[in-house]
């Protein structure tokens, strides 16, 4: 099945957790999903920030969108990697995997799996050119994204 | 354009910072400033986080507009009191204050105090109407925003806590 | 906020619109919006041309203008209409930024676009990428200022 923007309509919104980098420290992230380009693309903008929110580690602004052929991509600026194409892989339904190259020859994957309606399990990890291909073991950022449901007056 | 919605046009971008929230605890801000509606209004999403696992603790969507009268009004949905519609009142210049009260008599002060370029003191009161300044019911989010840092492949790691 | 590429490009940001010339024939209204991200290490590029009848919204358009090491100019681009593409900077005068990039298909794309006062012109055109020029027709696109990105600031 060609995954469509669609798709990942559900995800609309904001989610935010705690997570580690791929060098080990602790960070939190904010990952927001909306539709843009006439309901046609996902926009979604990620930052990383160390836990007192001073340093943003990592940011990402991309699009989500289909090609003419249909296949949808990702275009993207990340703070560390610069500008960036990603490929959305096949993949099970709510997962989204996306994988390319930077400019600088590094593989970026990125990957989002819906474990439960409000929960996405991000991951994501680069490895330079020559580097070995990734495995179980290879260090990865990794956080369990919550949608962002505000505390309630009546509440805790 | 207005002059002090000029000036908030300028604080565009994304801040962060820590916060004590109702004076005792600790909490996490990031507000994202963004001029809309070609440069005649601004938009602010604020957001006020628990720093365990980030949740969400307090979140305002505000449009920053001057009426037709000039004077500068917001009209904002929060989490905590839905929508609320607040009016600039006077203070020193690049000082954006405004007030306004809620359906529920609640009084909301916001102030924005830009320190220098990149940081702000930002202070969000309420309190039931008629309750003193001093009184024990009054609440609210205190604390100094900066400008987001990015950090850059190859400069220092900030000192942080390792998983 | 100051960096490089805001230093050369901070008079290009805000919103912009007028008609484009297609290089198919017809002509639409053009919308241009660009907007600073990350402290203005990259501009967010968002275009749309509207057909002038219907007022439906015929292309649709996405990209980032960023610097790499030696400070030419790459934008990374969707187009709904061409896809994806990344296109480099290439020499041309000081005001004037040019690029180019392989679109898939075996074609490549070139961009042309400066900024004149409260005037941004552009023109881009595409071409199969095995010949070395191609009389294809350009798209001719001139928009004026509709709003500066922070007024007064620019």
């Amino acid at each position: 099945m060609t995954p469509r923007v669609a798709d990942y309509q559900r995800w609309v919104g904001t989610w935010t957790g705690e997570g580690g980098t791929q060098a080990g420290q602790k960070t939190l992230i904010r990952q927001t999903f909306s539709l843009a380009l006439d309901g046609t693309g996902l926009e979604m903008h990620f930052e990383a920030f160390d836990t007192s929110l001073s340093v943003m580690f990592h940011g990402v602004r991309s699009m989500l969108a289909p090609a003419p052929s249909g296949v949808l991509r990702a275009l993207a600026y990340s703070t560390i990697h610069g500008p960036l194409l990603l490929e959305l892989m096949p993949d099970d339904e709510g997962v989204m995997a996306l994988s390319g190259d930077s400019q600088s020859g590094n593989r970026i994957s990125v990957t989002f799996v819906e474990e439960a309606p409000d929960t996405l399990l991000f991951t994501a990890f680069w490895r330079g050119p020559g580097e070995p291909v990734a495995g179980d073991d290879t260090p990865r950022m990794t956080c369990r994204l919550q949608r962002c449901r505000p505390w309630a007056p009546q509440g805790p | 354009m207005n002059r002090m919605l000029r000036s908030v046009a300028r604080w565009a971008g994304v801040w962060t910072g820590q916060a004590s929230f109702n004076e005792t605890a600790t909490a996490l801000m990031r507000n994202e400033i963004c001029p809309i509606f070609e440069g005649r209004a601004v938009s602010m999403d604020f957001e006020v986080y628990e720093p365990a696992g980030m949740q969400l603790v307090y979140g305002v969507r505000t449009v920053l507009a001057p009426d037709l009268d000039g004077s500068l009004k917001t009209l904002s949905f929060s989490t905590r009191f839905g929508l609320v519609q607040l009016e600039q009142t006077p203070d020193d210049e690049d000082v954006l204050a405004l007030t306004g009260v809620t359906d529920e008599g609640v009084k909301l002060t916001v102030t924005m105090l830009p320190q220098d370029r990149d940081h702000m003191q930002l202070s969000a009161i309420w309190r039931p109407v008629g309750a003193g300044a001093a009184s024990e019911e009054v609440q609210g989010v205190n604390g100094l925003l900066r400008r987001v840092t990015i950090w850059k492949p190859g400069a220092p790691m900030p000192d942080v806590a390792r998983r | 906020m100051t960096t490089p590429l805001l230093s050369r490009f901070a008079h290009w940001l805000g919103t912009w619109r007028g008609r484009v010339d297609f290089a198919e024939g017809h002509q639409a209204l053009m919308q241009f919006t660009l907007t600073p991200v990350f402290g203005g290490q990259a501009i967010q590029v968002e275009t749309v041309a509207f057909d002038i009848e219907s007022s439906r919204s015929i292309t649709r358009g996405w990209g980032y203008f960023s610097l790499d090491r030696s400070g030419r100019v790459v934008n990374n681009i969707y187009g709904n209409y061409f896809g994806f593409a990344i296109l480099h900077e290439t020499p041309d005068d000081p005001e004037v930024l040019s690029l180019q990039g392989p679109l898939p298909g075996n074609e490549v794309m070139d961009v042309t676009m400066n900024v004149l006062g409260d005037e941004f012109t552009l023109s881009s055109r595409r071409w199969e990428g095995y010949t070395s020029h191609d009389d294809r027709p350009r798209t001719y696109t001139r928009m004026k200022r509709v709003a500066h990105y922070v007024e007064g600031d620019s």
